[in-house]
């Protein structure tokens, strides 16, 4: 009786120290970022499962494409996503839910960036799982970190116990995502930039991405996954460009869609629709949710989660959106829904 | 293995599990396997295994024969000879620099042309510790305190145990032979007291002591541009971070042999409570100064060489007096072997050795003085402020001591005393100066508040065991206090890239 009373009471010191211990990390932990919100998702509730590095979560506005087509979008990126991250974070989508499709950016994927913080910014946004193991165990190799220095990335609280000196508001919530749409006084300002026109031929890929890109590829085919690649619109280098015209043969090779926004013309103001070089602002990521999500709306047989008892975060990530714009630029957002 | 690195609570965990699972009459079998990996984890050599060797097969025949032959004279050859053959074994290892830096003084001194070498020995972990354990053990035997272990493996055990071998406590075989060869059982109240007092371990070392030590190692490095009031802070902040670092070792070393039901003898009860240097001594590394006691400073007093001294100044002086110059000049010997064993290096000797023999020599002759001055003023020295004024005169005058502990050499020292007189007293609130030498504001916060909690602990533990006392609570407040206990360590502890794993101060020795 003593042994089952004194049972009893670790297993409860430790469910509380396990709660404890979660709720101090998720805090302490990395950032919050979109892969974050995309946890918070009830099960089987996602139709797409969106991949890819900054372009992704500035220039789909998940809420939006819910509010005009219904179907509801978990977005999986990190800044500068990877071929390797790809893989891993398609593994975790797979764990929680059943997307029809899988939208990957690869605007991002021809560069490799050997640092701490490609790393953390993925693997440390996986739950603790094997998957997360397997994606710790990748990249420790191809960047050859140094072994002494492997444990702090397996348990990432080595890292960020000390960050209790770095608090701010973005530890505790992210109030500028809209169910992983990046969108503040940021993102709605105006860079003009001059268009680059596309350019044709192709570049061999680094060793790198080429092994990391053939395994996504083989894995996408393994599991015959609905995916559609898409390459942001945005100025590019010719070497860039030349290296995204390689993936792109390589997945048509592979009989997946591509869609290139550099080709297509989506109404795009070079002049006004862009915060930075890279990024579309909250003008252009609207031409763009209002394009691609016509896109997968009719090409992918997607329902219309739009009035459903579980999808009425949808409709108040959307409100609080349009709120936030009304603040930012002072007038309604239906304006600019109007426009397009 | 560090204490507190992650690759020795994965040691440790594997060695409890394996203990508690196998059956239990080869648990000291499992202690024996784990204290032998310990020992040679780092360093497993020809010559560390010759060296350890040595000292196990001198202590295990000498003390078979020293039994064998008691009550005659040849029990008396066999002590003499395997102490000499230990003691000379780490006096090699550990002190033969101390000596070739005398040898070469004492010929600059009379101009003689012959310097010698500095050499270096590789030598196994804990050497200090084991050695002077093996040496109580056999001249227990002697006395008959206790009967010679004659499994050689079980010595080997009590020579080795892994726990202690950084840091102490030292032990007595009379004590530990029940704790370490009986068979003991996975019991929950052990499970609980020395997992906390293990995090209580932690949280001094990783939460205080490494904060301290970034202060310390900046001012103490740079005491041109980090003098005066930063090196009075740095001083005081050594002292604290030198018992944090060692207190904080064997909370965690009790710790686990407490889970394992092993019972450790205590090297620590609340040091800055103290009054006195004596007394300070009777709380701060209470083993050693216990095992000097009793093979040193008593046989000392007692042997012929001290009595012929006695009696040499009982006829100038009369009996008090000689009484009191043989009693200072045993105590003198006993301080400058304790300074000795804290290190081959002359600042140890007068860090913690002749100075302390100096404060505790000045108390003892002008104590009755300073009595009889305390009642015809009518000062109340029972109140607590004059309580309090005594323990931070021990404290300023331990951590002035400390300078020399802590300095790289003499000279050093002196320089550092130099550079306290520098006078600006204003960085300690021109709200910018302090925080200049290595910890932020927020480091500063962190380190008084667990100050403070750490020294309101001790201050409890003085009236009664607080582990007691917390576990006579509700279990509501009772988890409360372990869960704060738990995450402080694992919030504010200074472990981690960027940090390196604690150093332990008397790891070397």
């Amino acid at each position: 009786m003593k042994y089952l009373k004194n049972l009893i009471k670790i297993s409860l010191f430790l469910i509380i120290f396990c709660q404890i211990w979660n709720g101090v990390f998720s805090i302490l932990g990395i950032t919050k970022n979109s892969v974050t919100y995309f946890y918070k998702e009830p099960k089987n509730s996602l139709d797409i499962a969106y991949f890819g590095g900054s372009n992704a979560y500035a220039h789909f506005n998940t809420v939006l494409a819910f509010h005009e087509y219904g179907f509801t979008t978990g977005m999986l990126s990190t800044d500068a996503q990877q071929f390797i991250s790809v893989k891993h974070l398609i593994k975790e989508a797979q764990k929680r839910q059943k997307p029809k499709v899988y939208v990957i950016d690869i605007s991002n994927t021809t560069v490799i960036y050997p640092e701490e913080g490609a790393i953390r910014r993925v693997v440390d946004s996986i739950k603790p799982s094997t998957n997360r193991f397997e994606a710790v165990k990748e990249y420790l190799e191809m960047f050859n970190i140094p072994k002494e220095e492997h444990i702090n990335y397996y348990f990432s609280f080595l890292t960020y116990h000390s960050s209790y000196k770095n608090i701010n508001e973005y530890k505790f919530t992210r109030s500028d995502l809209f169910k992983g749409y990046y969108y503040n006084e940021y993102t709605s300002g105006i860079d003009p930039q001059k268009k680059v026109p596309w350019i044709k031929g192709t570049a061999p890929l680094a060793e790198d991405v080429n092994k990391e890109f053939n395994e996504l590829i083989d894995y996408i085919n393994k599991e015959k996954l609905n995916v559609l690649f898409i390459v942001s619109p945005k100025l590019y280098s010719e070497d860039v460009m030349q290296k995204l015209n390689t993936i792109v043969e390589i997945c048509e090779n592979n009989n997946y869609e591509v869609l290139n926004f550099n080709k297509i013309d989506l109404g795009i103001d070079y002049s006004h629709d862009y915060y930075n070089h890279a990024h579309l602002n909250v003008y252009g990521a609207t031409k763009f949710t209002t394009y691609l999500g016509k896109y997968l709306k009719e090409n992918y047989n997607l329902p219309d989660n739009r009035g459903g008892y579980y999808y009425s975060s949808w409709e108040k990530e959307y409100e609080r959106f349009k709120e936030e714009y009304r603040k930012i630029i002072g007038t309604g957002f239906e304006s600019l829904i109007e426009k397009k | 293995m560090v204490l507190t690195s992650l690759i020795f609570l994965t040691f440790s965990i594997i060695t409890l599990i394996i203990y508690f699972v196998i059956p239990k009459k080869l648990q000291w079998i499992v202690l024996l396997a784990s204290s032998l990996t310990f020992l040679f984890y780092n360093a497993l050599t020809v010559n560390n295994v010759i060296y350890v060797l040595i000292i196990l097969l001198s202590a295990y025949f000498g003390a078979l024969l020293v039994h064998k032959y008691e009550n005659t004279k040849k029990s008396k050859i066999f002590l003499v000879l395997s102490i000499i053959i230990i003691l000379g074994e780490l006096l090699i290892l550990k002190y033969s620099n101390l000596f070739i830096v005398s040898a070469n003084h004492f010929n600059n001194l009379f101009h003689i042309n012959k310097q010698f070498n500095m050499v270096s020995f590789s030598s196994p972990v804990g050497l200090s510790y084991y050695s002077l354990i093996m040496i109580g053990y056999i001249v227990d035997v002697y006395r008959k305190i206790c009967n010679p272990q004659k499994n050689i493996l079980k010595c080997a055990l009590f020579m080795s145990y892994f726990p202690i071998l950084t840091s102490g406590p030292f032990i007595r075989y009379d004590k530990m032979e029940k704790e370490l060869y009986t068979k003991h059982k996975l019991n929950y109240d052990n499970l609980c007291r020395g997992l906390i007092r293990i995090f209580w371990g932690l949280f001094k070392i990783l939460v205080i002591s490494q904060r301290l030590a970034i202060f310390v190692n900046t001012v103490y490095g740079d005491i041109s541009t980090f003098n005066g009031t930063y090196i009075i802070i740095a001083t005081i902040f050594f002292t604290l971070q030198l018992y944090t670092n060692f207190s904080g070792s064997i909370d965690i070393i009790m710790g686990i042999s407490k889970i394992m039901g092993i019972e450790l003898p205590e090297n620590f009860t609340s040091p800055f409570f103290s009054r006195t240097i004596t007394e300070f001594w009777r709380n701060w590394h209470i083993t050693l100064g216990a095992w000097l006691k009793d093979y040193i400073f008593y046989p000392l007093m007692k042997s012929n060489f001290i009595q012929k001294i006695g009696n040499f100044f009982k006829k100038i002086f009369g009996k008090k007096v000689s009484k009191k110059i043989t009693l200072y000049l045993s105590m003198l010997i006993m301080w400058i072997l304790i300074g000795i064993w804290h290190g081959g290096a002359y600042t140890y000797i007068i860090g913690s050795g002749l100075l302390q023999f100096f404060f505790i020599f000045l108390e003892d002759l002008f104590g009755p003085l300073s009595q009889n001055i305390n009642k015809k003023i009518g000062i109340n020295t029972e109140a607590f402020s004059y309580k309090l004024y005594q323990c931070i005169r021990t404290f300023i005058l331990f951590s002035f001591s400390m300078i020399f502990f802590r300095a790289t050499s003499v000279g050093n020292a002196i320089d550092i005393i130099k550079h306290i007189f520098v006078y600006n007293p204003w960085v300690l609130v021109d709200n910018s100066s302090l925080y200049t030498a290595g910890l932020d504001l927020l480091d500063f916060r962190v380190l008084i508040i667990s100050l403070i909690a750490m020294f309101i602990v001790e201050g409890m533990q003085r009236k009664e065991n607080v582990l007691d006392k917390l576990f006579r609570q509700n279990i509501v407040f009772r988890w409360a206090i372990i869960y704060l206990l738990i995450f402080s360590v694992i919030i504010f502890g200074m472990y981690g890239p960027g940090y390196d794993p604690a150093t332990f101060i008397y790891r070397g020795f």
